[in-house]
């Protein structure tokens, strides 16, 4: 346990490793890195973390980036597995915070005493829309990310993304479902920000029965190193889904070139850790 | 009246306010509670044959069907019939929380009524037509057991089935192959479920008195149960229409658990297995002409993450009959569904999911009233 | 009756909001009482709904003329902005001659504001049509 009160240098140590040694996909099963995983108190509670690492491998993942409410979560699946676990810090407590926690300062404590303790890739993914990030604990979080050098995972619209950017053009961010915006929307900001990716968790207008939609199409030719893909296991229910989703997800990787498909399904995802 | 309208104003512009004097209470219902209320009828609606079955609307094959219906010879061991869960005297339901056939299932029989109007069947849509709906239970390992070879034997072998068969088919059982045979007793199942039908409810007669401004002496609860529906409650924008559904399916926060780990994936599976079935109206074996099937909602409809989980709204005519409630049962009263509504937990939804589903924070007297609506369905 | 005035109230008040916007020509050709016609700066296109009658959980079409130029259609999709979710259908976009489109496989499935939106396409020039649509129940 004695990794989970290092700091900084080695947690670069332990991605190291985990990017060299942790191609444990089964070759017959594209590997993914899945983004936008949250293991919630009432997840592991149902699925305890030798289960919920089990579905995650069934699920053929090469990495899996957790984040929970609360942070314990991501911690027990960390530990049970390092060379798949990516550890993203949430800034809940609990269910129930995620409109409210931008104005309580006790949160931005929290995520201190956090990465006081433990190894993380990021911050997120956190609810901020619009001047939310003026908040004097959304600046808070985006200097901490730039103090331990994290990447932000927002779940924002677009103004909140040029917001974060504003205040530290240097930041690694991760837009969460890509704002649900519309690809083209996508596109320019993406062009905006070389720093910022985005991720493609619970949106389904991609792609229709394993087909690319044309516009999506455009968009992954044109930033081939910036999205991937996320389940967003938002209930319990959701974990099942990681296996699903994959299979959905693997469908539609099948109508784009292999290089471009790989990229998404987990080299961009690396590419967003390496960044640093 | 024309369809599209564009919104230049505030949809304030439309709303007025009407006031029917009701017994002891006066409920005010806004213009957009009205129409809600009229969109609720009239009742019944115009049910047309259903173009992918032949034998739709045949008097002849709804009678065999409605034989059928109880008939034991369907399932493997000769002991369950459609009946069996779909119980005439409980309005086609069996009043479990989960069916038992051979073993236990894991949904809630829904009730079998007025199924022209359904778009999909089943809780999970994993049919576009009744025919193929009536398929599953017959082969369900959970539900009759039967399989194909047992029912082409069987309607083959036994005297009255074979001639029946002959006489309505007009293809003697011998000479059908197998497949086709099986599609054609569901065709007959389906031809007599068709004929089940609601009657007009004590609602549809209030409807028509409170549209015609013709109020007698209604019941104040049932009113301000009725405005909550139509109105703050925004029930009527799922549970639309004289059927009261909109025939699609949704997430409102329920468990889905089957047990622990095991998920009932609803709407996604039912997609998953509507495309792969050989059996919708895109498939060889239906009836209609091709560029009938090729408008079925099977040409259209879209996988998407949010299906996992979800179930259909079930219409809410004869409603507190059929108790228990959800796809799984789970919900043993109408005042438990309405408690559900009224302490919605949202983090079970997603944040860019369905907006609109709020908790209610409902009253005592507002769930009383609610109820006392629901009830006259 | 009185609510029966108030029910066609509300219908000819939102009617007449839509007249407003709508013209029944494009290219001078006439167009039916019930096609809507929208703008993007100097691009137009006119689109009229099959059947025309109550739309609410029903699978209708829409004809799509372009006015003005040689656009093609290149996506048609509807959300709910209120709530937060789209139609539970993919349409598909047929070209039935020059300038001309039918989109089946539409469905509405609650009342309410819908925002539909229309995207074209012209010599790598991509424009977005979009219109809100009142759904009556």
């Amino acid at each position: 346990m004695t990794l989970f009160h290092s700091k900084q240098v080695l947690g670069s140590l332990i991605f190291g490793i985990a990017l060299a040694l942790s191609n444990s996909a089964s070759a017959q099963q594209h590997p993914l890195a899945d983004v936008h995983i949250h293991y919630s108190h009432d997840a592991w509670e149902i699925f305890p973390p030798k289960e919920a690492v089990a579905i995650l491998r069934k699920a053929g993942l090469k990495y899996a980036f957790v984040s929970s409410s609360s942070d314990d979560g991501t911690q027990m699946l960390y530990a049970e597995a390092p060379d798949l676990i990516v550890p993203v810090l949430r800034p809940y407590r609990r269910r129930g915070e995620l409109s409210t926690w931008m104005h309580d300062p006790t949160s931005l404590d929290n995520l201190r005493t956090r990465l006081s303790e433990n190894t993380y890739a990021g911050i997120g993914e956190f609810h901020a829309y619009g001047d939310d990030i003026e908040t004097d604990v959304l600046r808070g979080v985006i200097a901490l990310a730039d103090k331990y050098d994290l990447f932000l995972h927002a779940h924002s619209d677009a103004e909140a993304i040029h917001l974060i950017f504003k205040q530290d053009p240097g930041a690694r961010v991760l837009w969460a479902h890509s704002g649900f915006e519309d690809p083209s929307m996508v596109g320019e900001i993406l062009a905006t920000y070389p720093r910022l990716w985005s991720d493609l968790a619970f949106r389904s207008d991609q792609a229709y029965d394993g087909e690319v939609s044309a516009d999506w199409r455009a968009l992954f030719e044109a930033f081939p190193d910036r999205l991937m893909i996320g389940t967003d296991t938002y209930t319990p229910e959701r974990w099942p889904y990681v296996t699903a989703h994959a299979e959905w997800t693997r469908e539609w990787l099948e109508d784009l070139p292999t290089d471009l498909a790989e990229k998404i399904a987990w080299r961009n995802a690396e590419g967003l850790l390496k960044a640093r | 009246m024309k369809p599209f309208a564009l919104v230049l104003f505030s949809l304030l512009v439309c709303f007025g306010f009407a006031q029917p004097v009701v017994g002891q209470e006066k409920v005010e219902f806004t213009v957009s509670e009205l129409a809600f209320i009229q969109s609720h009828g009239p009742w019944p609606p115009k049910m047309e044959p259903d173009p992918s079955n032949r034998f739709s609307g045949e008097p002849s094959a709804s009678a065999w069907g409605q034989q059928l219906f109880q008939d034991v010879r369907l399932s493997q061991a000769q002991t369950l019939s459609c009946a069996s869960c779909h119980d005439p005297d409980r309005y086609f339901a069996d009043g479990k929380a989960r069916s038992t056939g051979t073993s236990t299932v894991d949904r809630n029989a829904i009730a079998l009524a007025d199924l022209r109007l359904n778009r999909w069947f089943g809780w999970a849509g994993q049919s576009d037509n009744l025919w193929a709906q009536s398929i599953h239970p017959i082969l369900d390992r959970r539900e009759m057991n039967a399989t194909v070879e047992t029912i082409v034997q069987r309607v083959r072998q036994e005297s009255d089935l074979a001639a029946n068969y002959t006489a309505i088919i007009g293809k003697g059982p011998k000479e059908e192959e197998p497949l086709r045979l099986l599609v054609n007793i569901a065709k007959i199942l389906a031809a007599y479920q068709e004929t089940i039908r609601t009657p007009t409810s004590a609602f549809d007669l209030m409807r028509t008195r409170l549209l015609e401004d013709e109020m007698i002496s209604e019941d104040a609860a049932v009113l301000a149960g009725l405005k909550l529906f139509v109105g703050k409650g925004k029930c009527s924008l799922c549970h639309f229409g004289p059927n009261f559904t909109n025939g699609e399916f949704h997430d409102i926060g329920l468990p889905y658990f089957i047990e622990s780990g095991q998920v009932d994936q609803g709407r996604y599976g039912g997609i998953r297995d509507l495309k792969a079935s050989a059996f919708n109206r895109l498939g060889e074996y239906g009836d209609e002409p091709a560029e009938s099937a090729a408008q079925a909602p099977t040409a259209f409809v879209s996988l998407q993450h949010r299906n996992w989980g979800e179930f259909r709204v079930p219409s809410l005519r004869n409603v507190s009959k059929t108790a228990p409630y959800m796809h799984n049962g789970t919900l043993a009263s109408l005042e438990d569904v309405v408690r559900h509504y009224s302490t919605i937990d949202i983090e079970r939804l997603h944040a860019d999911g369905e907006t609109i589903l709020k908790s209610l924070d409902l009253t005592k007297q507002e769930i009383a009233n609610l109820v006392a609506f629901l009830k006259t369905l | 009756m009185k609510y029966k005035v108030a029910l066609a109230i509300l219908s000819l008040s939102c009617s007449v909001s839509s007249n407003a916007e709508t013209s029944h020509a494009c290219n001078n050709e006439t167009i039916s009482s019930s096609a809507l016609e929208l703008k993007q700066q100097d691009r137009r296109l006119v689109i009229t709904p099959k059947p025309q009658d109550e739309p609410v959980g029903k699978l209708f079409s829409l004809e799509i003329q372009i006015c003005d130029d040689d656009s093609v259609v290149t996506k048609v999709k509807a959300v709910m902005p209120a709530h937060g979710h789209g139609m539970n259908y993919r349409p598909k976009v047929n070209q039935l001659a020059e300038k001309s489109y039918q989109v089946e496989g539409l469905l509405f499935h609650m009342p309410g504001v819908w925002l539909l939106t229309i995207e074209t396409k012209s010599q790598g020039t991509r424009t977005k049509f979009q219109s809100e649509l009142l759904i009556k129940p």
